[in-house]
Formats: structure tokens, C-alpha cells, sequence
């Protein structure tokens, strides 16, 4: 009974943070970013404050749309939001730990990608159009690398769960470890490219901050994927057995949750970091950079089976 | 003889009674005339649609296999019609898309004859049988799709080669030919190599699956009707069938102890044919101009994601890991049943365009979800199946193929790897393309501005179509929803299947993916997303002219606005890259036009090629012929 009860507060814990730090990652990359470059920059809480005006704001929508669309934002932030759910954090054992699939997790965010498309497309304008083709066949060329890199996470831990990942990476195989260098590279590549550009032009309101807070999700959702999967220490495996009460899950997360913080905090200089040094590609060079993604997926592949890092 | 025998029985004895009706059906509309089809059709429609409810029944309970024989079980007799698992599946997936074609208004002999022979193939219990079902299939859908008056027959190649390559496949083993016999004493050494080749060759060619005999395509690009598009997708089902029937249940040796084991390399040009042609139809699918091309794009994907899965299972089964060939054979047969109800959907949708809307060329419409509502939802209930997303049921078969594919390396040497490898970088590209192509025509076509005079006058379907779209649109959100029950009805064919490994190794199948769940999730953060918008920010929304990029209002001549100023199909489909188009068109071919449309262009580059180089192709062959005298002396 404790154990049910914390982890569903341990689950609602996790999504209210995951939800009231995706803004704060926002502004603390860009923050990040601007001191790196010299400037002052913007408050770390800019993102929240801009989306609490855009939310004030009455929504205008264009003349003749079909409205088919009109809460494509919602229905784009709910998704996000559910697959949020599914990420683990700092906390072990979440109610939502079983459903917690990886090419679920992937497919969520494939559906939110497809959801901001056809909004995109539903405008019958040009510059939304060409935006959204562009997103949807540059996630079209990622997939084969963020599918080998889920196929080679499954070949190593045995399934596609994330519960069966953790404790691979948590126990760091030898086998393992030379894998997880191209493997975690490819992926970050694939995250650099699906968070490019969005489409948010031609919203306003509380359409425009709930794109606003997709945006900032789906962000915190691929650096808390990156960190859960190839960061190692402080991963919220299973819990040990016999260790199933209140006090050590509470002592647990005073541990895990700044080391959390820490990792997420560390992923965000990094994408600062890449912003700064213009690391981030041209659009033209994208698809080179997924094909040097499905490459170093295949090379991780390789490399686990020189290897043999199986469980 | 247990009540369930019994049932099953009278399926059976049912089944076989309403394919004869079918074909007397047939008859009749050929001698009546335009006038009197409209009565036969429906009562087509009501018999097939008993059909599916028989085959649905019959596997639920428990599917006992039964058998029908002539004379009535004479001593040494064989059985002529077998009802098993793996038909009353097959019986499940491939009914409805006759429905489909039949509520389209589909030639309605043609398509009776094409189902009387489905069921005829799917029943047999014996080769003959077999053979003569899958021939009434070919020639039905050959009549149905040859084009013009001069016109050519995009099925040629399967009559002439792909049927007599299938009768020669299953005239290798020796006995009186039935079922039971050749399971009983299955081909060895050669014989059992020269059944395989055979047998690749046949039924690939009848699911279209022979790299570049495309008659898929050939099939969509003349201006045939939408509905026929359908003749095609039974025909590949019909492949897809005989390909299991034969290599998992005919070939035998389903264990590696078995004494005629299946060798487990028998998988490799499975995968092979299927990762090509998954690739290849979900490409020509993404960048298709018109409807059918495009529905042809997603037969073939799915004809190839299906062989990959059979080409997997093969191979784990012949090494006998379970739970790999568990998940493979499953994901299959998931898909076979799933994406095909998906595509018979999106056929009924796209018949529905091409009647309401006047075209099916994808760069012409637009704006349709304002004037066909319920088309547009069947649209998208097709589309979240085909696009493989959750909870969709594309995802779900995906998810047990590429499960089966992270599966089968684990305790295997390099070429398993490789198979594994192969098979995940396919399904993960053809899976990415497929979704692709259907956001796509959901975008340009469904949503927008019409482009058209004629699009922004669109008309949605007929009441008597609504609600087979309905229906159908309702049945594949079930599947994406409920995958577990669609594997459930799959059961007795994947122990039929299987073999010994079925035993003790329960497919781990869908653990961990809860779509109940996840759509619970959804709908509560949808709830939630919305109240708290409303809660916060201030009520109703304000109406102003869009911002057209600056374009200013069009003219008065271009009443829909100026074109350019929204994407098209083609510019859409441009964002994906030279590589994607090379893959769809593949690589150019020397030969006449008419023999390449006719034959395909393997056959006609193997036709042209010695005339051309006559020479080099001649001391090519003894070339190689000496090597391989050299290797085997050595």
C-alpha cells in the first residue's frame, strides 16, 4: 500500500517537475548562451513570464480556416505531456514505470511531431507549409538512427523497456561502455535535428504559449532521455528489495534529484555551448548529419557485438 | 466431436457453400446487365460480411482444425478443404477488403469471382486446390486491372511465371498431394533448395515482392478505377498467405532437431525481398502524385514489412528460438491483418475523393476536410494505423517486428547481427516513409485551401459508403487499441506455426505497451490541457485576415487564392531528398517501353541484355562457369 501510494506521488512529483523546469531549461540555455557570447542575457524565467502574456492575450485565428486545427496546440502539449509521464527522472519505481517503453516514448513524440505538421499544413499558407515538410521529412531521414540506437539499447539490456535499459547502463558492462560513446553521440545528433525549428508562426494566445511549453517539453524530453540513458551514475533503476519504504524512497530522491538537477543543468551548458560555437547545423547540412548519426548507430552496433556487451 | 468441432464444421461446410454462391453470383451479374447488379452486390456484401463473421467466430473458438473431403472421406481420400487457424486468419484479414471493394462498386463478377477463388486458396486442403484457388485469384485480378483497349496486363508476368513457378513449387515433394502427405514427408537436400526457389519466385511474384516486377505500380498508374486498387491488395494478401503456407507449414521441419529441418539461410531472401521491397513501396508511397500510385506504394510496403517478419521467423524458428519466431510470426501476421483492414480503408477513402472531389491527383485537392467531414475521419483513423504512431495499430506490428529483430542476434555470430541490423534499419525507414506519405496527403489534400473550383465543391460519400468507412475506421482503431485480441485471434495460427518452439515460449508480444493506458493518459492531458487554457486566458478567439506571407489578396481570376502560396504535393514530397526518389523509381532500364510494362524490368533487361552484349554476357557465363569448376576442384 505505502509502496503504491509513493509511487504515484513519486509520478505526480516527477511530471510537475518536468513541467515546471522545461521553460526553465529554455531561458537557462539561452541565459547560458548569452553570457558565453558576452551579453547580460534574458532571465532564466523569461520563458515562463512570456507565455503567461501570451496566455492573457485573446487568440486570432484567420479568416476561412477550417478549425480543424484550432487546438492542434493542446492535443501537441498533451501528447508531450503524457510521454514526459514516461521519462524516468530521479525517482525509482513510478506508477507509470511499466508503460514506460522506449519506442513509445519515441512514437509520442513522432505523434506530436505529426500533429504540429498538419496544424502547419491546415493554414493553407506557404512559409507554415514548407516549415512542416521540411520537419517531417528531416524526422523521416532521422529514424533509422534513432531506431538503431533503440534496437542496439534493446540488444544489450534484452527489451525495449526503460526499466531493462537503466540497469544496463547502470551497471556499466565493459561491453557496454565502448558502445554507448557512438550510440549516445548519434542519438544527441538526432535530438539536435528533430529540435531545429518548429513551426509556432501563425499562433497566437494561448495557442502561442502552448506551443511555446511543447517546444520547451519536447526539449526537456530528449536531455532527460540522453541523461537517463547515457549518464551513468545516480540512474532510478528498480529498488533494491527490502527497501520499499517511505524513508528510503524519500531518502533516495534527496540524492537523486540533485544529481537530476545536475546532469539536466550540465546538458543545457552543453547545448548552450553548441549554440555558441555555431555547432548547430545549416539546414542544408542536416541530412549529412543523419547520415553520420545512422552511421555511428551502426557503429555502436558493431561495437557491441565485438564486444559481446550481452546480458 | 466437442460442440467447437461441430461449429467449426458448419463454418466450414458454410464457407464452401457461399464461395460456390459467389460464383453463381458471378453468373448472374455477368448475364444481367448493368441493370440487376445493384441486388447481386448486396448480396455479396451480406455474404462475404457472414464470412468474416464465421472466420472471426471459428477463431474464437479455439480454432479446431476441420476438414471437408470427396467423396465424403472415402478410405485414402484426401481432404479437400481444411479449415485451420492459419485460414480462418488469413479468411479474417482478407474478407473485409473484398467488403471494401464490393461497397466501392468494384466490378462486382469480377470481384465475386476474386473472392470465391481467395476463399477457394485459402481453404485448400490439398495442391490442386490450392493451385486453382490462387489461379482464379490471378486471372480475376488480371481482368480487373489490365488497362485500356490496347492496354496493357500489369499481371502478365505472375500469369506466366509467378502461377506455374508456385504449381512446380508444390509438385517437388512426392505423394498424392495433400496437405497432410507433404507435411508428412517434406523435400530434402536439393529438391527441398529447388522448393524454396520455386516457391520465392511464385508467391513473391504474386505479392509483388520479385525486385522490379512491379505490377503493383504498373497496375495504379494507367487510368484504372480507384476501387480495383483493391484486386491488387487481395492479390498480395493472397502471396503473403502462400508464402506462409508453404515455407512455415508445407516445407516441414519446423524444429532444428526435426530430421528435414529447415535450414535457417531460407530466411535470408525473404528478408532480403521484404527489406527491399518495404523500403521501396514506402518510398514510391511518399512521393506518389496520385492516390492510387500511392495506395500501391503502401500494398507493396506492406507486402515487404510482411515478408521481413516471415523471412525472421524463419530464420529463428530453423534455430529454434522461440520467443524471436514468436514475435516475428506474430508482428507478420499482425500486420497482414491490421495494415491491410488500414489500406482497404484508405481505398474506400480514396474512392470516396476520387467521386467527390473529381480527382485522385493529390496536387489538385485541398481543403477537403471542410466539405467531407466523415471522410476526413476515416482518413485519420487510416492514417494514425498506417503512420506507425501510438496508439495506432501500425505501431503495434512494428513494434513486435523490430522487438523480433533486437531478439534474434542475441547469442548468434555476426550474420545474425547482420539479420538483425537489416531488418531494424527497414522497418525503422519504411516505417518513417509510411508515415511520411500519409501525413502528406492528410496535409495537402484533407487540410488547407481547395485548389480547385472542382475540390471546393467536394460532396462527401453516399450514406451506404459512410458506414463502411465507419465501420472500417472503427474496427482499425481497435486494432491499434486492443492489439492484444487481434494476436490472440492470431494464436492457433502461430501454433500451428511455430512448431515445438510455440510450446513454453509465450510471445513476450506487447509488454509494456499499454495503448488502453496511454489513451487514457491522452485524453486526461487533452481534458486537462484545454480547461487550463480556458481557466487562464480570456474566452472566444478574434477573427482576422491570415497573414499570406506577405502575398496580399489574390486577383479576382484565382478565386482560391494564388497557388504558390500554398505547398503542393510535389514540392512537399521534395524535402525528402534525391535519395528517397531513387529508391521509388529505382535504376533506369534499357529496354522497349511496352515490353518493360508488360514483363517488368528485370525480366525485360534479362530479354534485351544478351542481343545488346551478346559477347561479354557469353564470356561472362563461361567465366563463370570455369571459377566455379575451380572452386569445387579445389
Amino acid at each position: 500500500m505505502v509502496s503504491v501510494l509513493l509511487a504515484l506521488v513519486a509520478q505526480v512529483l516527477h511530471l510537475v517537475l518536468m513541467l515546471a523546469l522545461a521553460p526553465v531549461l529554455v531561458g537557462l540555455v539561452a541565459w547560458l548562451a548569452a553570457r558565453m557570447q558576452g551579453r547580460v542575457g534574458p532571465k532564466v524565467l523569461q520563458p515562463w513570464r512570456d507565455m503567461a502574456r501570451a496566455l492573457r492575450r485573446t487568440p486570432v485565428v484567420a479568416e476561412g480556416s477550417a478549425g480543424l486545427m484550432r487546438d492542434a496546440a493542446a492535443w501537441r502539449l498533451a501528447v508531450l505531456i503524457v510521454a514526459a509521464a514516461l521519462v524516468p527522472s530521479f525517482a525509482r519505481d513510478m506508477t507509470l514505470a511499466p508503460a514506460a517503453d522506449l519506442l513509445v516514448i519515441v512514437g509520442l513524440l513522432a505523434l506530436a511531431r505529426a500533429i504540429a505538421g498538419l496544424a502547419a499544413m491546415d493554414e493553407g499558407a506557404a512559409v507554415a507549409g514548407h516549415a512542416a515538410a521540411a520537419n517531417l521529412a528531416r524526422a523521416s531521414l532521422a529514424a533509422p538512427a534513432l531506431v538503431l540506437v533503440i534496437f542496439a539499447l534493446a540488444l544489450a539490456a534484452g527489451d525495449t523497456g526503460l526499466a531493462t535499459i537503466l540497469a544496463l547502463s547502470a551497471e556499466d558492462a565493459p561491453g557496454w561502455m565502448t558502445a554507448a560513446l557512438p550510440l549516445g553521440v548519434a542519438l544527441v545528433l538526432v535530438a539536435a535535428v528533430d529540435g531545429a525549428d518548429s513551426v509556432t508562426a501563425e499562433l497566437s494566445g494561448g495557442q502561442e504559449a502552448l506551443a511555446a511549453a511543447a517546444d520547451a517539453l519536447r526539449l526537456t524530453i530528449w536531455l532527460a532521455l540522453i541523461a537517463v540513458l547515457f549518464l551513468p551514475p545516480f540512474l532510478p533503476t528498480h529498488m533494491p528489495p527490502g527497501r520499499s519504504d517511505a524513508a528510503w524512497a524519500i531518502g533516495d530522491w534527496l540524492i537523486f534529484l540533485p544529481a537530476w538537477l545536475g546532469k539536466m543543468g550540465l546538458l543545457a551548458f552543453g547545448v548552450a555551448a553548441a549554440r555558441t560555437l555555431s555547432m548547430l547545423p545549416a539546414m542544408r547540412h542536416l541530412p549529412a548529419m543523419l547520415g553520420l548519426a545512422t552511421l555511428l548507430a551502426v557503429l555502436g552496433v558493431v561495437l557491441l557485438f565485438a564486444g559481446q556487451g550481452l546480458r | 466431436m466437442t460442440a467447437a468441432a461441430s461449429v467449426s464444421a458448419a463454418i466450414l461446410l458454410g464457407l464452401s457453400v457461399g464461395c460456390a454462391t459467389l460464383l453463381v453470383l458471378a453468373v448472374l451479374a455477368a448475364l444481367g446487365g448493368a441493370a440487376r447488379v445493384a441486388p447481386i452486390r448486396a448480396t455479396a456484401i451480406i455474404l462475404v460480411a457472414i464470412g468474416i463473421v464465421a472466420a472471426g467466430l471459428f477463431l474464437t473458438l479455439g480454432a479446431v482444425p476441420v476438414r471437408i473431403g470427396v467423396p465424403f472421406h472415402l478410405a485414402g481420400a484426401r481432404p479437400l478443404l481444411v479449415l485451420d487457424g492459419l485460414s480462418g486468419f488469413f479468411l479474417l484479414a482478407l474478407l473485409p477488403v473484398g467488403v471494401a471493394a464490393l461497397a466501392m462498386g468494384a466490378a462486382c463478377g469480377g470481384m465475386a469471382v476474386l473472392l470465391a477463388g481467395a476463399v477457394l486458396a485459402l481453404l485448400a486442403g490439398e495442391v490442386a486446390t490450392l493451385v486453382l484457388g490462387v489461379a482464379v485469384v490471378v486471372l480475376a485480378a488480371a481482368l480487373m486491372l489490365r488497362q485500356g483497349e490496347a492496354g496493357t496486363w500489369p499481371l502478365a508476368w505472375v500469369l506466366a511465371a509467378g502461377l506455374p513457378a508456385l504449381a512446380m513449387a508444390l509438385s517437388v515433394p512426392a505423394g498424392d498431394g495433400g496437405f497432410a502427405t507433404l507435411r508428412a514427408n517434406p523435400p530434402e537436400g536439393m529438391a527441398a533448395a529447388a522448393m524454396l526457389v520455386l516457391t520465392l519466385a511464385g508467391a513473391g511474384a504474386i505479392a509483388a515482392l520479385v525486385p522490379g516486377q512491379g505490377w503493383l505500380q504498373r497496375a495504379a498508374v494507367a487510368p484504372a478505377r480507384p476501387e480495383n486498387a483493391l484486386a491488387g491488395a487481395l492479390v498480395c494478401g493472397i502471396g503473403a498467405y502462400l508464402l506462409v503456407r508453404v515455407l512455415f507449414d508445407l516445407a516441414g521441419g519446423a524444429s532444428a532437431g526435426a530430421a528435414n529441418a529447415v535450414p535457417a539461410w531460407w530466411g535470408v531472401p525473404l528478408l532480403a525481398a521484404g527489406a527491399v521491397g518495404s523500403v521501396r513501396g514506402a518510398a514510391q508511397a511518399a512521393i506518389a502524385s496520385d492516390l492510387r500510385a500511392m495506395l500501391a506504394g503502401m500494398t507493396l510496403a506492406q507486402s515487404g514489412v510482411v515478408a521481413l517478419g516471415l523471412g525472421m521467423a524463419l530464420a529463428a524458428r530453423a534455430v529454434d528460438d522461440g520467443p524471436a519466431a514468436m514475435l516475428a510470426l506474430g508482428g507478420a501476421l499482425f500486420i497482414v491483418l491490421a495494415m491491410g483492414w488500414a489500406q482497404a480503408l484508405w481505398a474506400v477513402v480514396a474512392g470516396g475523393v476520387a467521386k467527390g472531389a473529381g480527382t485522385q491527383q493529390i496536387g489538385l485537392l485541398g481543403g477537403l476536410a471542410q466539405r467531407m467531414r466523415i471522410t476526413t475521419i476515416a482518413a485519420l483513423a487510416g492514417a494514425l494505423a498506417l503512420a506507425a504512431m501510438p496508439p495506432g495499430a501500425g505501431f503495434a506490428g512494428m513494434l513486435l517486428l523490430l522487438r523480433a529483430a533486437a531478439t534474434l542476434p542475441r547469442g548468434g555470430g555476426a550474420d545474425w547481427w547482420l539479420i538483425g541490423l537489416v531488418a531494424a534499419l527497414a522497418l525503422a525507414l519504411a516505417g518513417a516513409l509510411l508515415g511520411f506519405a500519409v501525413l502528406r496527403v492528410l496535409g495537402v489534400a484533407f487540410l488547407g485551401r481547395p485548389r480547385t473550383p472542382r475540390t471546393a465543391a467536394a460532396e462527401d460519400v453516399s450514406p451506404g459508403l459512410r458506414w463502411t468507412m465507419l465501420a472500417l475506421a472503427a474496427a482499425v482503431l481497435g486494432c491499434g487499441v486492443l492489439p492484444g485480441i487481434v494476436l490472440g485471434l492470431a494464436g492457433p495460427a502461430l501454433r500451428l506455426l511455430a512448431g515445438p518452439v510455440a510450446q513454453g515460449a509465450g510471445p513476450q508480444g506487447f509488454d509494456g505497451f499499454l495503448p488502453v493506458t496511454l489513451l487514457g493518459l491522452l485524453a486526461a492531458a487533452v481534458i486537462g490541457v484545454l480547461l487550463g487554457v480556458r481557466a487562464l486566458g480570456p474566452a472566444g478567439h478574434r477573427a482576422a485576415p491570415g497573414w499570406d506571407s506577405g502575398q496580399g489578396p489574390g486577383p479576382a481570376w484565382l478565386p482560391f487564392g494564388d497557388p504558390a502560396t500554398q505547398l503542393g504535393a510535389t514540392g512537399f514530397a521534395r524535402y525528402l531528398g534525391d535519395g528517397v526518389r531513387f529508391i521509388a523509381a529505382g535504376p533506369a532500364v534499357p529496354a522497349p517501353g511496352w515490353l518493360r510494362s508488360t514483363l517488368g524490368p528485370v525480366a525485360a533487361w534479362l530479354l534485351v541484355m544478351p542481343r545488346r552484349n551478346g559477347p561479354a554476357v557469353f564470356g561472362g557465363l563461361v567465366l563463370a562457369v570455369l571459377l566455379l569448376h575451380a572452386v569445387g576442384l579445389w
